[in-house]
């Protein structure tokens, strides 16, 4: 049994036995903006894979202009999330890649259109020949583009290698800050390989949030409750990855926050309902960044 | 045929409808798909699994036992995959089912989502309780060091909440609310103790969250999910089920469908194959007829086409092939010079009838007689004549031959008056012809030939015999001489004599030298050996009255023969060679030599010749010198004899049976006939040995021996097998039926007293039977068969006979059984008469009828004739059964004649009536008691009493037709029919067999043939009559054909008296009748 069994936290893996094509595919329609009404944006506009999968933004922006209603998730390892978009919309990764090309705040455009497009251009129209039987589908660019997100795996982070029995890969500081992380009940949503991203929780657990906030709430704000409808689900959203939390610039749906060390401390206020000190946070900080993997489109800091 | 037509449009729509049925059967199995099932299955169990694992999660989160929720991944895509096979469209596993089913299925589904929202709902709560719990204990620390923690104790709220947490019991809730209270009443007491407030709220925030984790708890366990499955599960299974027992019944079903095809097509192709086996049976029984017709035979239709000839036609025109003769009267026309050289319209001086003489290309002589049928064919008939024309020819050179004859021939009528003389008597007797025409020829008398030699010649001659001899004549001149005279009656057709031939020969000069000779010869005549001479040329010359007792031959029999008329053959070409070198070397030869008598019996003789030479040294005559060793012979044969035949009874012995019956059995492989072997133990033979001693007891034996001997025919085999038992071997017999007949005579035969020393001996047989090789094919095991039912026989009482095949046992049985009811039914009047109309085709009125025997027993219930009466036929029974059936009909015919007029009965006679003594007699005194004249009725015979051409059958027949009886055959056709026979006969009638009549109009349509038996039969003024008639095409084709009469189930079926006579009734006033 391997050494991190016991934690609640495991290591990522890179997911095995992806089509190379698929995954070639995938990274040209990922950057392709054709998959934007006005050929202005691809999904890289601001899911950057250089930076965290992410813009660095506290909203994005779409075609012409337009700016979007919530903060950009990354893209890495999006494929271990138990659910897609904030609201989790999407249960799939597949299902999602249609959601930013309809919306018409961010791409805009639809199937017919894309497909139209891609059609016309002899070489992608000769790579998806190549892969599929069927040629330029909806279904196709959607599966391409999911196989791609699927490789975007931030593996060997010092806490996954330290969680694989090497005792140096973590400073004794990360290692403390691990420790309150798990003291603190940080670890009761932040958790599985993902450090988030397999529950619901909601935003202002033990003091309202929103109440203190200084902005009026918008309909973003609802969270699950845009899908669902049920009341109880207001404010409800998927507890998002750590992974990649100390390369970020803006935090929570809302980006609210823009210093890692004062998301921790809402966190602690609103979720935990309790206060952490600066060096309880200094350490914590340290330990979020020791869960920074690697990946070749990733710069590392 | 309507009915026929219908019949098979009713089976071909039953075919169609079958077929239909059983494609919507074959779609229903489909549905029934058991892969289907079994995803339903494999869905039923997935979704147990994904409830259990929901459940299972759901513990794991409220026992806050697990740790991350990426274990959660696989558990979602199977409840997607589930989600998937739930869904209420087309793709849905249970789609198709019934609407419980669905609302199980409607209902699982929300109920699994609602318990994965649940699940997520857990999820969050657990967390957010977990830390609440989590953060207590550093709470309740920091709480120790406050003023009031000697009255709140905080480790007091924490262990409470912890046992509220997870024993969430009514009273541990209580106990902490109460506690709650407390503190609530210190915090508003003291609100600005911000540790005291804080403590307070994370309480109630723990407390409200584990008030919701449990709220969710319970609502997580109250989703029915178990029962909803349980539900679907049973619902389904008995909707499975109900689908399986629908499937099976569909399969019996289909089963009996596709059983009733399968039978369907059995009996439509059986129908088909008997339809056209009685169709060929018939075509070739017609076929057969025409052809075995010794005139040729040719049919044209109105337009002058070739329809049918029999090969007789072709052969009598030199036609190997019927290709090669015209295929119309067009053709025949134009290339008759093929086959016809001459022909001559002649008047037949007799019949006045017209009729055409050919002479066809290949020296054949036809009388040709064509007809035109009822529908403007053509009916041709050629009978060969070649040989009247040849013996005409023949008679022509015999009269020259008489004309011009070396030796003197006279013909006188019977009383000596002189007819013909020819030229070589008028030299000889200088008598012209014209002196002695019309003279007796006594005027030829000389006085030498006593009156009396004379008188025994005319009694020889009147007698019918062949006179010879010599007699002296006296010539016109005078003189006499001597001639050697054969004089023969002639007679004429009638078998009368008419005339006498001499034919004479003038020996007188021979005369003188033969009586030098005689006198030599007398000399010889007292030896006992037997002499013969012979001319160089081995012409017999004389031989003495001891040769003609030895060998049998008179002199004249003999005299220049050969002596190789008394070869026996027994000798070889090798031993005559050897006679002759040692006869020509030597001079004499002797030896005992085998030769034949006139008898045909060989006998062993001592033979010597000599030869004797003339002056000149050649050989001019030999001398044979014969006695009879045949005495001797026989004691050598006795020796044989006794090795092989049993010395008591000159039976053979074992021995010799076994070879017999061992070369019999191989004959049999190769020409494949059937033996029966037959063993008879006498039943008290050894009482009679034992009471009346031994001398009795062979005596008995040898008398049984000569019984059986006459039982059998001469090729079988008779053979004491030891002691009382014997054994009778049947070679090539017909049928197993003929081994019964056997075995019956002789155990009658045996059952009769044997006279023996004044006193009746009784003894009876028991006989076994096997049969080779349908029992055995080796001589042993066949007898070990034979003895084993004999031993049957002896066990079933005695006097009885038994078949080892239990098969031909129980045919035995039956008919003794039959036997045995019809004596008694004959007494007790269980046979009826039935009749059946017969009617005019061409008036449609009613002719007659035929009276039908019916028997119906008491138990047994009716016995169809086919049955009875071939038993009344073997058993001579038919004999009171056809006078009482005869007497019966013409009884009821004087009542139905009271009714109907002039009515014609028609009653069938057996051929084996006529051994029995059935004859005009019989006739005369049923007629005589009953007031019938002997014109109303006909007698049916069959065709098989008329082939044995026997003068006496003609007499039989020839006598009822002198009571004006008429005589009809029966079912003509089905034997050997040849109307050439008829002819012969004294015939009225012919029944056309049922079978052409059935095939009349179908595919081998008989009508040419029936067609050319009217026709013959018209010529041979015969009326016909057509049996079996069933349907009215039938009738019409038949009067098309100008049928005279027709009879079948058409009119009525054969019925009782009194029924027919209420049919008379309906049949002669109902208008709308078909007539």
């Amino acid at each position: 049994m391997p050494a991190f069994a016991e934690e609640p936290i495991a290591p990522l893996i890179a997911i095995k036995g992806l089509s190379a094509s698929k995954v070639g595919l995938g990274q040209s329609l990922f950057n392709d903006v054709r998959l934007s009404k006005d050929n202005s944006i691809s999904c890289a506009s601001c899911h950057i894979l250089s930076k965290h999968g992410a813009d660095n933004q506290a909203r994005s922006m779409g075609i012409n202009g337009n700016i979007g209603t919530i903060k950009t998730p990354t893209v890495y390892n999006s494929a271990f999330n138990f659910v897609q978009f904030w609201d989790g919309r999407s249960r799939t990764l597949k299902q999602q890649v249609s959601g930013p090309i309809h919306n018409p705040i961010e791409m805009g455009s639809n199937w017919v259109e894309v497909v139209k497009k891609l059609s016309v251009d002899k070489s992608t129209l000769s790579r998806f020949d190549a892969i599929y039987t069927d040629g330029i589908t909806a279904s196709n660019i959607a599966d391409a583009i999911m196989v791609f997100e699927r490789s975007l795996v931030t593996s060997g982070a010092p806490f996954d290698r330290w969680l694989g029995g090497d005792e140096n890969a973590l400073s004794e500081e990360e290692k403390k800050g691990y420790t309150l992380f798990k003291a603190f009940g940080c670890i009761s949503c932040h958790q599985g390989r993902n450090v988030g991203g397999n529950m619901y929780a909601s935003m202002g657990a033990m003091r309202d949030y929103f109440l203190d906030r200084d902005r009026p709430i918008t309909k973003s704000d609802y969270g699950r409750f845009n899908v669902t409808g049920i009341e109880e689900d207001k404010f409800l959203f998927k507890v998002p990855s750590l992974r990649l939390a100390a390369l970020q610039t803006h935090f929570f749906h809302d980006s609210s926050e823009d210093r890692l060390e004062s998301a921790v401390q809402v966190m602690a206020k609103y979720q935990l309902g309790r206060k952490i000190n600066e060096a309880d946070t200094e350490l914590i900080v340290q330990f979020l960044n020791a869960l920074v993997g690697q990946h070749p489109l990733l710069e590392q800091p | 045929m309507k009915r026929r037509l219908s019949n098979s449009i009713v089976l071909q729509a039953f075919l169609f409808i079958a077929l239909i049925a059983l494609l919507i059967f074959f779609f229903e199995l489909n549905n029934l798909n058991s892969s289907v099932h079994k995803n339903r299955v494999e869905v039923l169990l997935l979704a147990e699994r994904v409830d259990a694992e929901l459940d299972q999660v759901g513990l794991q989160i409220l026992t806050a036992s697990i740790n991350q929720f990426d274990s959660l991944s696989k558990l979602y895509t199977r409840f997607d995959t589930l989600m998937e096979k739930l869904t209420v469209d087309s793709k849905g596993a249970f789609n198709q089912t019934d609407q419980l089913i669905m609302d199980d299925v409607t209902a699982l589904t929300i109920h699994l989502q609602t318990k994965l929202e649940l699940i997520e709902r857990l999820k969050t709560q657990s967390a957010l309780v977990r830390n609440g719990l989590l953060y207590l204990p550093t709470l309740s620390d920091e709480f120790h060091a406050h003023r009031f923690s000697n009255i709140v104790s905080p480790n007091d709220f924490v262990t409470r909440l912890m046992a509220y947490r997870y024993f969430d019991s009514d009273s541990s809730k209580s106990e902490l609310l109460d506690k709650m209270d407390i503190l609530n009443r210190w915090v508003r007491l003291y609100p600005e103790d911000k540790l005291l407030v804080n403590f307070q709220w994370h309480l109630v925030k723990g407390i409200d969250g584990l008030k919701k984790l449990n709220g969710l708890k319970q609502q997580f366990i109250d989703i029915p999910t178990k029962n909803v499955l349980e539900s679907l599960r049973v619902g389904y299974l008995n909707y499975h089920e109900q689908r399986v027992k629908e499937a099976q019944t569909l399969s019996i079903q289909l089963l009996i469908l596709c059983t009733v095809l399968v039978a369907c097509l059995i009996f439509i192709l059986r129908r088909l194959d008997s339809a056209r086996v009685v169709a060929e049976e018939a075509s070739n029984l017609l076929h057969d007829a025409v052809e075995k017709l010794s005139e040729g035979f040719a049919l044209y239709s109105a337009q002058g086409t070739l329809r049918f000839t029999n090969s007789r036609w072709l052969e009598l025109y030199g036609v190997k092939d019927i290709a090669e003769y015209p295929l119309d009267l067009e053709e025949l026309n134009v290339r008759k010079a093929e086959f016809i050289e001459e022909e001559t319209d002649i008047e037949d001086e007799v019949t006045g009838q017209q009729f055409t003489l050919q002479k066809t290309k290949n020296g054949r002589w036809l009388q040709a007689r064509d007809t035109l049928t009822s529908d403007g064919g053509l009916v041709c008939i050629r009978v060969d004549i070649t040989d009247y024309k040849q013996a005409e020819h023949q008679l022509r050179k015999l009269g020259s031959a008489v004309e011009q004859s070396p030796t003197s021939i006279v013909i006188t009528d019977v009383d000596g008056v002189i007819e013909y003389v020819n030229p070589k008597f008028e030299e000889l007797a200088g008598y012209s012809f014209d002196e002695v025409k019309g003279k007796n020829s006594n005027l030829l008398k000389s006085g030498y030939t006593s009156d009396s030699d004379y008188a025994s010649l005319w009694l020889d001659l009147l007698a019918g015999k062949e006179w010879k001899g010599i007699f002296s004549n006296r010539k016109k001149d005078g003189s006499e001489y001597w001639e050697s005279a054969t004089i023969s009656p002639i007679r004429d057709e009638s078998g009368s004599i008419t005339n006498f031939v001499a034919v004479k020969e003038d020996i007188t000069q021979q005369k003188a030298n033969n009586d030098y000779l005689k006198m030599a010869a007398t000399v010889l005549n007292e030896t006992s050996e037997g002499i013969m001479t012979t001319d160089a040329t081995l012409r017999i010359t004389a031989v003495n009255p001891a040769f003609t007792e030895i060998t049998g031959y008179r002199e004249d029999e003999v005299l220049g023969k050969k002596p190789t008329v008394l070869s026996s053959g027994k000798h070889g070409s090798a031993f005559y060679k050897e006679m002759w070198k040692v006869l020509l070397k030597q001079g004499r030869w002797a030896s005992e030599i085998w030769n034949r008598k006139k008898d045909g019996t060989d006998y062993p003789q001592w033979l010597s010749i000599n030869m004797v030479a003339n002056e000149e040294g050649e050989v001019s005559q030999y001398i044979a010198i014969l006695s009879d060793i045949s005495e001797r012979k026989a004691q050598e044969e006795k020796i044989h004899y006794q090795a092989y035949f049993d010395g008591l009874t000159g039976l053979p012995n074992r021995s010799l049976l076994m070879d017999r019956i061992e070369h019999d059995l191989k004959v049999a492989k190769r020409k494949g006939h059937l033996s029966g072997l037959l063993f008879v133990d006498l039943d008290r033979f050894k009482r009679v040995n034992d009471t009346m001693g031994h001398e009795i007891g062979d005596r008995l034996l040898q008398e049984v021996a000569d019984r059986l001997k006459a039982i059998v025919r001469s090729s079988d085999t008779i053979s004491r097998f030891g002691g009382d038992e014997f054994v009778v071997y049947l070679t090539d017999i017909a049928d197993p039926s003929d081994v019964a007949h056997v075995a019956e005579k002789i155990v009658h035969t045996l059952s009769k007293p044997f006279d023996l020393n004044g006193f009746d001996v009784f003894t009876g047989a028991s006989v076994g039977i096997a049969l080779a090789p349908v029992d055995a094919s080796r001589p042993d095991e066949l007898l070990r068969l034979a003895d084993l039912a004999m031993y049957k026989a002896k066990e079933s009482g005695r006097n009885q006979y038994h078949f080892f095949a239990r098969k031909m046992q129980d045919k035995v049985n039956r008919r003794v059984m039959l036997e045995h009811l019809m004596r008694k039914g004959l007494e007790q009047n269980e046979f009826d008469v039935y009749y059946q109309p017969i009617v005019d085709c061409d008036s449609n009125t009613i002719f007659g009828f035929e009276a039908l025997a019916r028997w119906t027993h008491p138990e047994e219930g009716m016995i169809p004739p086919v049955e009875f009466i071939p038993v009344a036929e073997e058993s001579g029974l038919i004999a009171p059964l056809g006078e009482w059936v005869l007497e019966q009909a013409c009884t009821d015919l004087v009542d139905i004649r009271h009714q109907y007029k002039d009515v014609h009965l028609s009653v069938n006679v057996s051929s084996r009536q006529y051994p029995l003594g059935f004859d005009s007699r019989s006739v005369k005194r049923i007629l005589d008691k009953t007031g019938v004249e002997g014109g109303a009725i006909s007698l049916e015979i069959t065709e098989s009493i008329l082939l044995d051409d026997d003068p006496e059958i003609l007499n039989w027949l020839t006598e009822f037709r002198a009571l004006g009886v008429g005589l009809s055959i029966d079912d003509f056709g089905t034997g050997y029919s040849s109307l050439s026979y008829l002819k012969r006969f004294p015939i009225n009638y012919l029944k056309i067999d049922q079978a052409f009549i059935a095939s009349l109009n179908t595919d081998d349509d008989s009508t040419p043939l029936v067609t050319a038996i009217i026709a013959m039969a018209r010529s041979l003024n015969m009326k016909i009559i057509a049996e079996g008639i069933e349907q009215k095409t039938q009738l019409a084709t038949l009067q098309r054909l100008s049928c005279h009469y027709a009879q079948g189930y058409y009119f009525a079926k054969p019925m009782p008296k009194d029924e027919l006579l209420d049919w008379i009734d309906l049949y002669s006033n109902d208008s709308s009748l078909e007539k």
